[in-house]
């Protein structure tokens, strides 16, 4: 096969059409009535859980260090957006993955663990602050679990938003080769190839 | 068209564009490199703004990355007649910031993108706690609505001064029709949003007393979601042209 022909199919296979990616039937007619959903869907819908994890994180403290009600409110329907956006992120994450990259690079994989742990921290958060909405008011003993959660968050969203971002803007292709930086997903190199 | 040291025409070259399933070749002083297997120009297109098939010799001046980028794709040949080129006006990067980014590579492309969530969601949250409050008069609704206002307030201008960094970096200010449209976009919203934000601060009951001129302090804030929509939207087609889709 000739460079040309070999460049042609990477590029066929990249474009290959939902339906060949096994997609249910009204899913592939909708990525090919809307295109955009392809790739756009998932950074869209990525933006909520993102900064509604991180705001709950944020106001909680904000409301621990003040008293101000209001930080606290916002800070349970910031928790309540992010739990209810994050099934969302993840679906469609799953399926540009599914459509995009047929073969899944390590910070998918990383990006999908994380996520799944995100998940389980932030819905075990919101029930716990549901059944116990003052709970914020009374840090002892085991709702001190509570706070490690909340904090948990913003780092976990953080390390998700990463790993999303590397697939989008790939570090390697920033770097010169040989020099510069630090590509922490790039195989380490063997002696004598350093 | 083939191996290295065949001559390439610019008509051959300029078939090679990447679009269709053609291969994207690009020309570098007088080199013809083969980027096809890049993601980086999936349908012939690189950074919105440089396309494959061409002679990129005087764009390459304006590129943030320096000319060892190209020994990561396989050259496919020599350009023939290749026209003399002089290098075009782009960005003069500081040494010191060239020092950072080549240190930081992520500084290049990541600030913006990692940045505007707040803002857009922001927004987005500020109208639609907005709307909650008026179906449901729940005035926690309405205190979170402010809350995020100000959020929003406070990262539109650092999503506003990364955007310029990248565009200018990136893009080397090119002027095409996303960008046109957030560069007139991004300051009304700011504008309206800031205005909310003072008007609810000085005036904490205004969405309790919904007459008279207080209804623009609900119109601006029933702005802020489309607005901040379209911009993102226009972003977004920044990042993922719709053509390659």
């Amino acid at each position: 096969m000739t460079m040309g022909e070999q460049s042609r199919k990477v590029r066929q296979d990249r474009r290959s059409r939902p339906e060949a990616q096994g997609l249910p039937s009204y899913i592939s007619s909708l990525m090919v009535r809307f295109p955009r959903l392809k790739r756009q869907l998932h950074p869209w819908l990525a933006h909520f859980p993102i900064t509604f994890m991180l705001s709950a994180t944020f106001f909680s403290l904000l409301y621990l260090w003040t008293r101000v009600a209001s930080f606290k409110a916002t800070a349970w329907y910031c928790l309540a957006g992010g739990v209810l956006f994050l099934p969302g992120a993840i679906f469609s994450g799953l399926l540009t993955e599914k459509i995009n990259y047929p073969e899944a690079p390590p910070s998918a994989r990383i990006e999908k663990i994380i996520s799944l742990l995100l998940s389980v921290v932030s819905l075990t958060a919101f029930i716990w602050s549901l059944v116990y909405p003052d709970i914020l008011d009374n840090l002892q003993g085991v709702n001190l679990i509570y706070l490690f959660l909340i904090l948990a968050l913003a780092p976990l969203v953080i390390a998700v938003g990463f790993f999303g971002g590397m697939l989008t803007f790939p570090l390697e292709e920033e770097r010169p080769p040989g020099n510069g930086g630090r590509d922490i997903l790039a195989p380490k190199p063997e002696r004598d190839q350093i | 068209m083939g191996e290295t040291g065949e001559k390439i025409t610019l008509t051959e070259l300029a078939a090679a564009d990447g679009k269709d399933g053609r291969p994207a070749y690009i020309a570098f002083q007088d080199k013809v490199f083969d980027v096809s297997q890049s993601p980086l120009w999936d349908g012939g297109l690189h950074m919105a703004g440089h396309l494959a098939g061409r002679d990129l010799t005087a764009e390459f001046a304006d590129a943030p990355h320096s000319q060892e980028v190209f020994e990561r794709y396989p050259q496919v040949g020599v350009l023939k007649k290749a026209p003399a080129s002089s290098p075009a006006k782009g960005p003069v990067i500081p040494p010191w910031l060239a020092w950072l980014l080549k240190r930081v590579p992520l500084l290049k492309r990541h600030p913006h993108p990692m940045v505007v969530h707040f803002p857009i969601v922001f927004m987005i949250a500020a109208t639609s706690f907005t709307i909650l409050y008026l179906l449901t008069g729940r005035k926690s609704f309405e205190l979170t609505a402010f809350n995020c206002l100000g959020g929003g307030v406070l990262f539109i201008p650092v999503a506003v001064i990364t955007g310029l960094f990248t565009w200018w970096l990136n893009y080397q200010t090119r002027l095409f029709k996303p960008v046109i449209v957030k560069l007139i976009l991004s300051p009304v919203l700011f504008a309206l949003a800031l205005a909310a934000f003072v008007w609810r601060l000085l005036h904490p009951a205004v969405m309790e007393n919904l007459r008279g001129v207080n209804i623009i302090y609900l119109g601006i804030t029933m702005l802020l979601f489309p607005l901040v929509t379209i911009i993102g939207w226009y972003g977004s087609q920044i990042t993922f042209p719709v053509h390659e889709e």
